[in-house]
């Protein structure tokens, strides 16, 4: 923990997060009017009534933009999550039991990445109806397989450990050993995942919904902001500065304090 | 109580680790299996809890204990037989302790697997100086010598009738070690238990076993009490090996 608070980059990352955690946390309160209510004439530009503008319908850039962080960030944390699980959960198993258990997880890994997943996410949303919980879903599920690699590799180095072995000696059920004694062990990677899987989910979310198939109007995210305002960029650009900014700072801050918890996971910067 | 009967095990197609091996453990009693490094010993010691893995694989022969196959028991009964009747302490207790638990944690696992006293009861057992505190401790926070001395409270942890301890004392300083074998000595005294130690330092099996079966190159080649081991070595082996051991030379 103490490399981590000496990484200031990771520090500053951290910082700009939760910032944007509170934001969105506290959007119906800090938020001067209803994300989509038609408050204002159109596409007037950033004053101090509308800080960022308004839109193409007279809507409050302002307001939606704080209402699409709760959407972006949520759609990131639980897609993250669920493909952190299945990641998980694959990869435990393909490294501990090796032979044909390990063959067809991986090769069904292989198959997955074989995908265009931008594609498959895009063919499953059109068969489905594209809401905000199917997004959450349907990235989870096509994003897991780096993460069972990840864990599988982990495990293939924790299962020769002689406490391992030592568990096994006192009687330990192969359940036990995965879950107690292996997992523990592996969560660094896990975590720093996450956090930059968190990263790639909320820029897949955006191209989602720039695309029109991810999170539906009027529900403001910073993806269908953007491509609100594709038809707008010379007349008012702030919306799409807006959600452009905060998708990039978002993404950057989540890799800096994922390659800080890298850093102070790593063991071969120990000597310091 | 332990029988061994012929136990031949390989690694890969050609490898023989072990050869016909036979070995009988009594109750209450200290067998040492002396050799060199890749004679096998451990091999012997990993069958006795069907631990061989992948590539190993035993070939032939029967590891009877209480009359029954353990080679040829199911996942239950081995669950309960590994740490319930034969528990094994390993050589490195650097790395045999899971460094994300503390060593009450550790302890208390095979006490939930098999039942028996409490960590700290454990600890005070194998003289662990202040159990208390120390059952809250991190592997990492301990001494070679304390961490052994854990292990050995995971092992007991089960009441096991038979202790296997594969190179005990050889990741530990010499004064360590002493106290380690004497601890060792009194626990089996004290519960009435069974000890099979492996070791290639023969010097440690003079005054600590009953009985001692030399290995060399997967075979047993001589066996017999520590007394006629020592005073009339049958095989050259055997005498190279006392040899091996040695002694300060005064002038």
């Amino acid at each position: 923990m103490n490399r981590f608070k000496q990484n200031k980059l990771a520090i500053f990352g951290l910082t700009v997060l939760g910032f944007f955690v509170i934001l969105a946390v506290l959007a119906p309160v800090l938020a001067p009017y209803d994300p989509s209510e038609i408050v204002e004439s159109d596409t007037l530009p950033p004053s101090l009534r509308h800080p960022f503008g308004t839109d193409d319908l007279g809507r409050d850039v302002f307001s939606r933009a704080l209402y699409g962080a709760r959407i972006s960030l949520t759609v990131g944390l639980v897609a993250v999550s669920i493909s952190i699980m299945i990641g998980t959960i694959l990869g435990l198993l393909s490294g501990y039991y090796s032979g044909l258990i390990d063959s067809t997880i991986m090769r069904f890994v292989d198959i997955m990445l074989a995908f265009p997943s931008i594609f498959l996410i895009l063919t499953i949303q059109v068969m489905l109806t594209p809401s905000i919980y199917n997004v959450m879903i349907v990235i989870g599920l096509t994003s897991w397989m780096g993460v069972a690699r990840l864990v599988r590799g982990e495990v293939l180095t924790i299962k020769e450990r002689q406490y391992v072995e030592a568990a096994r000696a006192i009687g330990a059920s192969n359940a036990r050993i995965i879950f107690r004694h292996i997992l523990p062990n592996s969560i660094a990677p896990i975590i720093v995942a996450g956090t930059l899987g968190m990263a790639g989910a909320i820029l897949t979310e955006s191209a989602l919904s720039f695309l029109g198939l991810g999170v539906q109007p009027p529900t403001p995210s910073w993806g269908n902001m953007l491509m609100d305002a594709q038809a707008y960029l010379v007349d008012a650009p702030w919306m799409a500065v807006i959600p452009g900014i905060l998708i990039l700072l978002a993404v950057l801050n989540l890799y800096f304090v994922g390659e800080g918890l890298r850093e102070a996971f790593s063991p071969r910067e120990e000597i310091k | 109580m332990l029988k061994i009967k012929k136990l031949t095990v390989k690694y890969g197609t050609d490898v023989q680790a072990a050869k016909d091996v036979d070995l009988e453990i009594r109750k209450g009693e200290i067998v040492g299996l002396v050799g060199e490094s890749g004679s096998g010993k451990s091999t012997v010691a990993l069958s006795i809890l069907k631990l061989i893995g992948y590539p190993g694989q035993v070939k032939s022969g029967e590891i009877l204990w209480n009359e029954r196959d353990i080679l040829k028991m199911g996942n239950e009964e081995l669950r309960k037989l590994r740490g319930g009747g034969i528990a094994m302490i390993f050589q490195d207790p650097f790395s045999s302790l899971n460094p994300v638990f503390t060593i009450g944690d550790q302890i208390e696992e095979a006490v939930k697997l098999h039942g028996g006293d409490d960590a700290v009861t454990l600890l005070d057992a194998v003289q662990m100086p202040d159990p208390e505190s120390t059952a809250k401790k991190f592997p990492h926070e301990l001494s070679g010598g304390m961490r052994q001395r854990a292990m050995i409270a995971m092992a007991l942890a089960g009441r096991p009738k038979l202790l296997i301890a594969d190179e005990p004392t050889t990741a530990l300083d010499v004064t360590i070690q002493a106290g380690i074998l004497k601890l060792l000595k009194e626990l089996q005294a004290k519960l009435g238990m069974s000890v099979l130690i492996i070791t290639h330092n023969l010097a440690l099996v003079y005054g600590f076993c009953d009985r001692v079966c030399i290995m060399k190159e997967g075979r047993i080649v001589e066996r017999g009490s520590v007394e006629d081991i020592f005073r009339n070595p049958k095989e050259p082996y055997t005498r190279e090996l006392i040899d091996a051991i040695p002694r300060p030379r005064w002038k």
